[in-house]
């Protein structure tokens, strides 16, 4: 009866290669992001078939030109730049986003602001010299553009021409300005003390005249409004302004009367407005009038807060309008706007500073505001409204990790001393969730699908397979995000104060690492450990402790939220390294000096350090004169000196001369569930599970013989278990990834050298696994001493397969007891993550001959190819364009079979992979409904036949 | 349901030779008439003749092994429920014919024996009984070898071997 139900699972459960389409949106979540912007966003209005359509610019940096449509803040369309092409500057014309990117900012492009559509694209001369100023000015109702670059102007339409200024005199130049008259190019260069004027014929590119004029004290910066150059002499606090003539014959005018302290440029050239700050909080709109006069029509008081920011923006009937905006001494948003035509309006409304932090850009569109924060959240404001919002932040995250929720509180609080009334009155209460249970049950039970529920009001608890789970991340903006890995909402959002230098010193936070450690009962606690930056260069390192459900701080005890988050200061000074002691929730915190800071520093921790201590070593990089190298150190208390342990030097990894050490690889860690490989022949590989080593990648791309290093060392003694050297690929920096799990490397590279027979240029992946010795050779290397002879005894099995992509980041999957398969997880520069499967990757897949029947059966090996296939089942991104991802983290469901995948980068992605397929789960179209019905039959065919049988054998024995 | 057929009531050594013949049986009327004189086979012979049977008995399961052997091959190396129940009976039969091994040879004991059912009597042929059972049971081991059920290869104890902790530690 087993078998045959056993049979009948089989059956019912085929390999399932790819997601289904109805898994995509349940089981995985993308979140397409765009990046912090770089400079205000800008907004746009366009009129399609009579539908309006308005979308916000922004510029990013993370390298992307997005469009967010102002209705609800979805992304529009997006471009993202190659890494080697760097976004330099934008500028918008009517229905066009041009944008000029990569070496020497030379490449031209021009976007349709509503669709995102390349209009345009086009390589100008690259100057030989980076650029300090571009700029791209645009020829009314045509599509000819000027682009200028530090010391040369461009003209791109219908004819072309180019005009360089001879780079010694004249020059450089940062803005260009098209009039009727002429072209001018604007520019200055602070050092000396010089305004560099041009004048060019629009038409022919011919030079109708060059300045320069001199402006005694040097100034930092100059706006320009229609044809009027303006600057504020910080020394004289006084106005200068100067029109421009195609003669440049017009003499410098100042304005004295006003303690002048900058001139802010609001994008309303065309409109020829800037806003002119005075020393005492007043602000001035200057509008700039015909006979090259700058007059102040607009008068903003001075305000209550510290700094103002400044915006403009035309509204859709292209009027133009001018915002100020500070932070009232209530902490309140307060913004100011002007229009020539309108009356002045003001509204005021709360920005949440513990949550967005403080307004750093600021763009309008009539009275609506685009926000960008101090934590990258960019807001679209309608008066007092906040109508949408974006967590841009989290496209730049530093630190992310896995935290699994605390059990139900039912299930959680069955603890010993209840009295028998007491658990009676428990279960009874219990007792009102059964109809929902069964209601759930029956649910569950029809469709075969567990519902991972993702309602806000649901409280956060495990479900049944662990999937639902809370991904802590902190960003390169100092702050911190829970989101939830069933749903991909954001839970909390925390911004990282700044201890002592958040009163009136300021600084930045980065965060450097991310622990999980065991809380109060069976609940984890996030540790971030961040660098705290201070205005006035002095670094600390401060730590967090947070509740992962909440953000709440737990050290210290935090009641109030409605603050920033509060860490403590560990060491004064950075970080060199931070570990956490396995097994134990003890930190050790490597400062400057190599001494040893424990966190938490109880007695506990000191007392395990001390026993610990002298068979621990920590190996991680220093930097040296020729680079950084990897040396490990052992532990050692000096009374004399200190009350702190000191790392001293024990070993130096010593590479080749010429070659520095790029990074750290640490290996993956997880439960070994098998010591050995068992093969077909039932003959054993012992795995070579040495618990100490890493991966060292190196670069050696200036040394005699270029190639990029792979080492697998101890980290114990330091000896090199493995090494290869990969070609470089003929690029400036070793481009290698790799990831090791168990006694399992697999590395990525570029080779470019490929040139021999039957060779072929491309990326190659190579899979290496370490093992003890030949066929049931062992030498018990997971609990052998570093100092065994029998420590360097490593047999490697190695292939190499070409594949098809360059990647970006790689890792494996992991489980919960470490018995299912783990396949790679790459992110592909194609914007997919890809899943490449254990069995492609076995280095003893059989070269040049057929697996036997035994290797075919029992370790299931397929023939050698030097091809990993582009299997598009193995997708796990379905058709989501998941961008410049840089970090994959995996981490184990309750169930086995399943792990929890998350790719960081630019976009968000969360899905589950099964590298096993669900083998602990009946598959959903498993016929529930036969079994039962089969069973059900059954018992009443028994029901049936019962008293049956019992009245023939009463019968047979009378009758016998 | 079985009755026993008790055929030592023939035998000098039953013990219900010194009952009284039943009521009109006469142990002379069956030869009477033939004339002849009733050849009682001696003790002697007769137990030559049971200690042959003995024999028989005891290579009986090796004849049976081509025939087994050919419905081994014929079952496969697949572990099915067929190939299963075959290689069971092989590996179960010869423990139960070596637990019933004295009971069986009892009924061919010498009469001259004063224990038919020890160990000792027609040891022999109980040799050679274990002998052609032991080559019952290598097939059938055999049999599992090839279907790969003997534990016999290092990754078969694999999953009991343990390991300990490294006594050094690196902090990764």
């Amino acid at each position: 009866m087993f078998l045959f139900l056993f049979a009948l699972l089989l059956c019912c459960s085929p390999l399932s290669l790819a997601i289904h389409e109805s898994d995509v949106g349940v089981i995985d979540w993308h979140k397409r992001l765009v990046g912090v912007p770089l400079a205000p966003p800008i907004v746009l209005h366009e009129e399609k078939n009579g539908i309006p359509h308005s979308v916000v610019i922004v510029p990013t940096a993370s390298n992307v030109l997005a469009a967010l449509n102002v209705a609800d803040g979805s992304v529009a369309w997006r471009y993202v730049f190659e890494t080697t092409d760097g976004l330099a500057s934008i500028r918008v014309d009517g229905n066009a986003v041009v944008a000029l990117s990569g070496p020497g900012a030379a490449t031209l492009r021009a976007f349709e602001a509503t669709t995102g559509l390349v209009l345009l694209e086009k390589r100008l001369d690259a100057p030989s010299r980076t650029p300090t100023g571009v700029d791209v000015a645009f020829e009314p109702s045509t599509d000819t553009k000027f682009v200028l670059n530090t010391h040369s102007i461009t003209r791109v339409g219908d004819t072309q021409w180019i005009w360089k200024a001879e780079e010694e005199r004249n020059g450089p130049y940062s803005k260009l300005v098209h009039t009727t008259r002429a072209l001018y190019a604007v520019g200055h260069a602070p050092s000396s003390a010089a305004l560099h004027l041009a004048a060019i014929d629009p038409g022919t590119g011919a030079t109708l005249e060059i300045a320069w004029k001199h402006i005694p004290p040097p100034v930092p910066t100059f706006v320009v409004a229609a044809d009027i150059v303006g600057w504020v002499d910080p020394t004289t606090q006084t106005l200068a302004f100067l029109q421009l003539l195609p003669t440049l014959k017009a003499h410098i005018r100042t304005e004295k009367t006003l303690n002048w302290t900058a001139v802010v440029d609001v994008d309303l050239q065309k409109a020829g407005l800037v806003v002119g700050v005075l020393a005492n909080g007043d602000a001035k709109v200057l509008k700039a009038l015909e006979g090259g006069v700058l007059k102040a029509v607009h008068t903003f008081s001075a305000n209550d807060g510290p700094q103002s920011l400044f915006a403009g923006g035309m509204d859709k009937e292209s009027k133009p309008y001018i915002a100020r905006l500070w932070t009232t001494v209530s902490n309140m948003i307060a913004v100011e706007f002007y229009s020539p035509d309108r009356n002045m309006s003001k509204i005021t409304f709360a920005l949440d500073a513990h949550k967005h932090g403080t307004v750093t850009q600021l763009a309008i569109d009539g009275t609506h505001l685009v926000i960008t924060t101090s934590t990258g959240a960019v807001q679209f404001w309608d008066q007092d409204q906040l109508m949408w919002g974006r967590e841009e932040g989290l496209a730049a995250i530093d630190v992310a990790a896995f935290v699994e929720l605390p059990l139900p509180a039912r299930a959680a609080r069955a603890d010993e001393g209840e009295s028998f009334t007491a658990r009676l009155r428990r279960q009874i209460s219990d007792a009102k969730d059964f109809p929902a249970y069964a209601v759930a049950f029956a649910q569950r039970f029809a469709t075969g699908m567990e519902i991972v529920t993702a309602a806000d009001d649901e409280p956060l608890v495990r479900d049944a397979f662990g999937f639902r789970q809370v991904v802590v991340v902190a960003t390169a903006y100092g702050s911190a995000f829970g989101l939830d890995t069933a749903s991909g909402v954001v839970l909390w959002t925390r911004v990282f104060g700044l201890g002592w230098a958040g009163a009136g010193v300021g600084g930045t936070v980065k965060p450097l690492k991310i622990f999980t450690l065991n809380g109060e009962g069976d609940k984890k606690d996030v540790v971030i450990l961040a660098q705290r930056k201070a205005s006035n260069t002095l670094v600390d390192t401060v730590l967090f402790r947070i509740d992962p459900l909440t953000g709440a701080s737990i050290t210290p005890v935090e009641e109030d939220m409605d603050r920033l988050l509060e860490g403590k200061d560990v060491i004064n000074g950075p970080l060199t390294e931070a570990f956490l002691i396995p097994d134990s929730d003890v930190i050790i915190l490597v400062d400057e000096f190599f001494q040893i800071n424990l966190y938490p520093d109880t007695d506990e921790s000191t007392a395990l350090v001390a026993r610990l201590a002298p068979t621990l070593y920590l190996p991680f990089t220093e930097s040296f004169s020729d680079g950084p190298r990897v040396v490990g150190h052992g532990l050692k208390l000096d009374p004399n000196l200190s009350d702190k342990y000191v790392a001293y030097r024990t070993w130096g990894l010593s590479v080749p001369h010429g070659e520095t050490v790029a990074r750290i690889v640490r290996p993956r860690v997880g439960p070994i569930a098998s010591i050995g490989k068992v093969l077909g022949n039932r003959t054993t590989l012992y795995k070579y599970l040495n618990p100490r080593m890493f991966v060292v990648l190196t670069q050696g791309t200036q040394a005699a013989e270029p190639g990029c290093g792979v080492y697998v060392v101890d980290g114990a003694k330091g000896s090199v278990l493995y090494s290869a050297v990969v070609p470089t690929g003929g690029i400036e920096a070793c481009d290698v990834h790799a990831t090791m799990v168990e006694n399992w490397l697999v590395y990525h590279y570029y080779d470019g050298e490929g040139v021999g027979d039957g060779e072929t240029k491309g990326w190659k992946i190579v899979t290496v696994e370490l093992y003890e010795g030949e066929l049931d050779e062992k030498t018990r290397s997971s609990d052998m001493s570093a100092f065994s002879a029998d420590n360097m005894q490593v047999k490697a099995l190695e292939q190499s397969y070409v594949y098809g992509n360059a990647i970006s980041a790689i890792t494996t999957t992991s489980t919960k007891f470490g018995i299912t398969t783990k396949d790679i997880i790459v992110a592909t520069q194609n914007n997919k993550i890809h899943a490449i499967p254990r069995r492609m990757l076995n280095p003893r897949r059989p070269k040049n001959r057929k697996p036997t029947a035994e290797e075919q059966q029992e370790e299931q090996l397929i023939p050698y190819d030097s091809v990993i296939p582009d299997d598009p089942r193995r997708t796990l991104s379905h058709n989501y364009e998941v961008s410049n991802t840089r970090n994959i983290i995996t981490a184990p469901a309750l169930l086995e079979s399943t792990s929890l995948v998350l790719a960081y980068g630019l976009d968000l992605f969360l899905t589950r992979v099964t590298p096993s397929s669900t083998f602990d789960v009946l598959s959903e179209n498993f016929n529930k409904a036969q079994l039962v019905l089969t069973v059900f039959g059954l018992a009443l065919g028994i029901v049936i036949a019962k008293p049956m049988v019992s009245r023939k054998r009463l019968r047979e024995r009378w009758y016998q | 349901m079985s009755k026993n057929l008790e055929y030592s009531t023939l035998q000098s050594s039953s013990k219900w030779r010194n009952l009284p013949l039943p009521p009109g049986f006469s142990r002379s009327t069956s030869s009477k008439g033939a004339g002849k004189a009733v050849t009682v086979p001696s003790p002697e012979s007769y137990n030559a003749l049971k200690e042959k049977r003995a024999l028989d008995f005891a290579i009986a399961p090796a004849k049976s092994l081509p025939m087994q052997a050919f419905m081994l091959y014929m079952s496969g190396s697949g572990v099915q429920i067929f190939s299963i129940g075959i290689v069971f009976m092989l590996l179960l039969t010869p423990f139960k014919n070596l637990a019933g091994m004295n009971e069986a040879f009892a009924q061919f004991a010498p009469s001259t024996a004063a224990n038919p059912k020890a160990l000792l009597t027609l040891v022999m042929q109980k040799l050679v009984y274990v002998v052609c059972n032991a080559l019952t049971l290598a097939v059938g081991l055999w049999k599992c070898r090839s279907m790969g059920l003997l534990p016999l290869g290092t990754g078969d104890w694999l999953a009991f071997e343990t390991r300990g902790l490294a006594p050094e530690l690196t902090l990764l």
